[in-house]
């Protein structure tokens, strides 16, 4: 079953477009990474599926609703409840502390188990520091676990190893694999380093607003 | 480079730039207007004094038939057939009943017999003391509604000369001119006689048109030619109104004033008043008004200056602080630390330049207008508008100061190392404090933990808001207790006046009727300062003064005395009432705002002024008879000097307040707004800070109205916490304030701040809060997620 669906995607800013007529299937539990140099259009892709701006042109489903034709306040709620994010600066609030800034993701609707999560990324030491106590490894968890704990459908991240050294880099990624295979989020990662993309189970090349099909 | 820079940065940051030139063009505008229009209106009044020729004493004799003697009178001006009955009331008084008496003493004020003596007396002094004079009577005909003052143009020549402002000055008899009040061109019956009125004037010893503090009846104003004055009957009353050569002059007779007093009365049998009450109050009100007016602006301005300048200093900071990554970059690139902090000298600069500029014109635009509404009510042509840029110079050296500390600030952040400017945000300390109040409020909701760990995110931050929350309730409650303070001043003084009527009658009385008596006499302390002395009997229906009894040598002082010479309870005070000094101690202190006096034992007063009986010559009374004179017998109407009516008291007293807080209230108005923006540059500032935030929980799916609850509220509780713990201190601040005030305008204010009060500065307050955040929201509501993908914190 298809968790997103994009049809002839176009974005167009001016007369620059950064998208142009992309076809693309996402579908529940892949771990997909978008993989494309800069300016290749990956980030006009993300706010896409993130809903944040529409296409100038195409049809873009989650599941089987159209997001381009819905308010404000459905995409609102679709991001509540079934986006996880997760960006390169992992944005924690320094002034919480690590279960405090787990706590701001959670919509107490759908949540998984903090314990058993926390367990599992590792964080349970954690708990009380406050985010300048962490390494870069862990804030990337603690983001991680902020945009898992609601339990989304799917997780998408932005350059999340950018800051990270390689080791960090392959303990964090195989944590998303781990929360992949584990509960069967769909994870869509958009990125530039070709490493995540070893680990995907499908791999989406973008060059110049277009999906590179070799 | 770097400067030009810094300059396109503005435009960023145009509305918090906006509100600082507001903020500077605001104060400098009220400042600047304020001060202005009262240098117009005193400018106005000075001249209007120099070329009116306006009086700076009236004197007017009193007659003391009691005494008369012989030689006391001219009877080159007495008929024959009246001398011999004259000399019969010289020589056989006791012979004369009471109704004759009082006809001759009427004859002899028409007559005017001691005016060769008068005159003899002005000459003397004018050879010491160097003034004109001038002999001026008026005649009062009480009508219904008002008093009909009349003049004599013959005799208002040359001092207190009347200012024509429209139509033409009498040509013949039959032709009056008259104050606004009346109609041009109209016929006025007095005394069933018809007069023209061909022209309106303005006259000088009516600047104030507040007729009698006494009489509730409004004084309309009429001069006639001499011929005229002369034939119509009316209440005469006649005095000399005295122009020293110079100020100086003046204020030497008034030294001397009380020695030469005391030597007229002894060598001449001539007793004289200086400054009637209401003729001072008439001609020399309007420059106690702009006098009042100017010491209770002061310390408002003062505030609002220092508030000012604080707020944009504290919003300069916040902007030099947001550029802490660029400053740590252009460390990095090598530009020198002068270099860097005098380029975040354009903020300050380009503020003060253009509030400046602003506050200028508009405080040239509404100077006319401020000055002709304060020029409202007094009866004086509004000539001078005074522009200058003192005040504003006076000003501008403060803000002045603005770019001295945007300098350290700028040092300070430039001092640090390149690295820690650069620092992302999750890797920023967190403060001891933040620590602590997470684990206080460790099981509170997570929304009030949120809340108030973006409170506590910068400690430095939280204080300067504390402090401009302060600075507003300051503003706020200052404004209440201000625009309240006269009229509590009135309600005091009337407090324990359960009387209708105060009837002053013309000598000491002994007979009595159903009433509160009084004895009072006017004393002084350290032969400078008039008292009244007012003796009451223990026993009072209709006021209260003590609930301690009152006995021989003791006295009850009001408020203004007491703080006037710093008295307390059980001190000393030395009174000289007549040519003998008392010594009276103090057994308790009574309202009263205005005047200096005190209450004694009547019976002790009466004795020691000469009495060998208890007297009066004041009555308190609830008796309806005397609403009106012609209620009374005769008899008694002859005792009366004045019936006062405590209501018309109240209400006149209470007008000519409502004058004085005309300022306070501009002020007010100017305040809250400033109040406003500097509330709005607080949301400006949370959102602003926390634009990453806004848009991660947005990106998370929390609504906008839940965002805006997380975070614009987050200082919200300090708003309640820092309001009712600043009530104290607010309080304290504004005590010694009044305290100065009280001082230059020799009142005493009851500084009290009510519940009511408290709750309504408290509304205002959050009314304003809540409207700035409002305001803001759509601010909020505009951040775009987008930020979130592509900024660092």
């Amino acid at each position: 079953m298809d968790l997103y669906k994009l049809e002839n995607v176009s974005k167009a800013y001016g007369n620059f477009y950064a998208l142009k007529n992309i076809n693309l299937r996402i579908k529940k539990g892949e771990f997909v990474v978008v993989l494309g140099p800069s300016g290749s259009g990956k980030s006009t892709l993300l706010n896409l599926l993130f809903g944040i701006t529409k296409p100038t042109n195409g049809n873009i489903w989650f599941n089987d609703k159209n997001i381009v034709t819905e308010n404000k306040e459905f995409l609102r709620k679709m991001r509540l409840n079934d986006i996880g994010f997760i960006n390169q600066d992992y944005n924690l609030i320094p002034t919480l502390n690590v279960f405090e800034n787990i706590e701001l993701g959670d919509n107490k609707k759908n949540s998984l188990k903090k314990e058993e999560l926390i367990n599992l990324l590792g964080l349970k030491k954690h708990l009380k520091k406050y985010p300048y106590q962490l390494s870069g490894g862990e804030k990337a968890l603690v983001c991680i676990l902020r945009a898992l704990i609601k339990n989304p459908q799917v997780l998408i991240g932005d350059e999340i190893t950018k800051p990270l050294d390689v080791n960090n880099s392959r303990h964090v990624l195989n944590i998303l694999k781990k929360i992949n295979q584990t509960y069967h989020t769909s994870i869509i990662i958009v990125t530039h380093d070709k490493f995540i993309a070893s680990l995907a189970s499908r791999v989406i090349y973008l060059k110049n607003g277009l999906i590179n099909t070799n | 480079m770097l400067f030009i820079s810094v300059l396109k940065s503005l435009k960023d940051r145009k509305l918090i730039i906006i509100i600082l030139i507001m903020i500077i063009s605001l104060t400098i505008t009220i400042y600047n207007t304020l001060n202005l229009s009262f240098d117009s209106l005193e400018k106005t009044y000075n001249d209007y004094l120099e070329k009116q020729n306006v009086e700076h004493v009236y004197l007017s004799v009193n007659n003391n038939y009691n005494d008369l003697k012989y030689q006391d009178i001219d009877f080159s001006l007495v008929d024959t057939s009246l001398k011999k009955t004259l000399l019969n009331f010289l020589y056989n008084p006791n012979t004369l009943s009471y109704f004759e008496v009082e006809d001759i003493k009427k004859l002899l004020d028409k007559m005017d017999v001691f005016k060769t003596k008068q005159i003899a007396i002005l000459k003397s002094l004018q050879a010491k003391y160097h003034f004109t004079y001038e002999l001026q009577q008026n005649k009062i005909i009480k009508q219904k509604k008002n008093n009909l003052i009349l003049f004599n143009l013959k005799e208002n020549k040359n001092i207190n000369k009347p200012k024509l402002i429209k139509g033409r000055w009498p040509k013949e008899n039959g032709e009056i001119v008259a104050d606004k009040s009346f109609k041009i061109n109209s016929t006025y019956l007095i005394n069933q006689k018809k007069y023209k009125i061909v022209g309106i004037i303005y006259s000088p010893v009516y600047i104030y048109p507040m007729i009698n503090v006494l009489n509730s009846l409004e004084d309309r104003v009429i001069y006639l030619t001499n011929d005229d004055f002369n034939l119509i009957t009316g209440i005469l009353n006649s005095g000399f109104a005295i122009k020293f050569d110079n100020y100086k002059r003046k204020m030497d007779f008034n030294e001397d004033n009380n020695d030469i007093r005391i030597k007229l009365l002894k060598e001449n049998n001539i007793d004289y008043n200086i400054d009637t009450i209401t003729r001072t109050n008439r001609v020399n009100y309007l420059k106690q008004e702009i006098e009042n007016n100017r010491v209770l602006a002061k310390y408002f301005l003062t505030l609002l200056l220092g508030i000012s300048i604080f707020i944009n200093f504290i919003m300069i900071k916040k902007i030099i602080d947001s550029e802490k990554n660029e400053i740590g970059n252009e460390k990095a690139l090598g530009f020198s630390k002068i270099y860097i902090a005098s380029s975040y000298l354009v903020y300050p600069i380009v503020t003060i330049i253009l509030g400046s500029i602003i506050g200028l014109i508009v405080s040239s635009l509404l100077v006319v207008p401020f000055t002709n509404l304060y020029g409202i009510g007094f009866n004086i042509p509004i000539t001078n508008y005074v522009f200058n840029f003192n005040y504003f110079k006076q000003i501008i050296k403060f803000y002045l100061l603005l770019p001295l500390f945007t300098m350290i600030i700028s040092f300070y952040l430039v001092r640090k190392k390149s690295l820690s400017l650069l620092k992302e945000g999750s890797n920023i300390k967190v403060n001891i404090l933040t620590k602590i109040i997470n684990r206080i409020f460790y099981l509170f909701p997570f929304d009030y933990k949120f809340k108030l760990s973006l409170a506590f995110r910068s400690l430095g931050k939280l204080i300067v808001i504390i402090f401009i929350i302060l600075g507003a309730s300051l503003l706020i409650v200052f404004s209440l207790i201000i625009s309240n303070l006269f009229n509590q001043i009135v309600d005091s003084s009337f407090e324990n006046m359960k009387f209708k009527y105060l009837i002053i009658f013309n000598s000491s009385l002994t007979d009595s009727e159903d009433g509160d008596y009084l004895f009072n006499v006017t004393g002084s302390i350290k032969n400078k300062e008039e008292i009244n002395v007012i003796g009451i009997d223990n026993k009072t229906k209709y006021f209260k003064v003590t609930d301690k009894k009152i006995n021989q040598n003791e006295i009850v002082i009001n408020e203004n005395l007491k703080n006037k010479y710093n008295l307390k309870l059980d001190d000393y005070l030395i009174i000289k009432i007549g040519n003998r000094e008392y010594k009276y101690k103090i057994i308790d202190v009574t309202k009263g705002n205005t005047e200096i006096y005190g209450y004694v034992n009547r019976l002790d007063l009466s004795k020691k002024v000469g009495y060998k009986k208890i007297v009066y010559n004041e009555m308190y009374s609830n008796d309806n008879k005397y609403m009106s004179m012609d209620n009374l017998p005769l008899t008694k109407q002859d005792k009366i000097s004045t019936i006062l009516n405590i209501n018309d008291l109240k209400n006149n007293l209470k007008k000519q307040m409502k004058n004085l807080t005309a300022s306070i209230y501009f002020i007010t108005i100017f305040s809250l707004l400033i109040t406003f923006l500097v509330i709005v540059v607080i949301a400006y500032v949370i959102i602003d800070e926390n634009k990453t935030n806004i848009a991660l929980l947005k990106i998370m799916g929390y609504s906008d109205k839940k965002i805006s609850k997380l975070v614009l509220n987050i200082y919200t509780p300090f708003i309640f916490i820092t309001y009712f713990i600043s009530i104290p201190i607010i309080k304290e601040i504004i005590k010694l304030v009044i305290n100065d005030i009280e001082k230059q305008l020799d009142m005493v204010f009851l500084v009290t701040i009510s519940i009511p009060q408290i709750i309504l500065g408290l509304i205002i307050l959050l009314g304003i809060y809540f409207l700035a955040i409002r305001l803001n929201k759509s601010k909020l509501e505009k951040i775009p997620l987008e930020i979130i993908l592509k900024e660092s914190r």
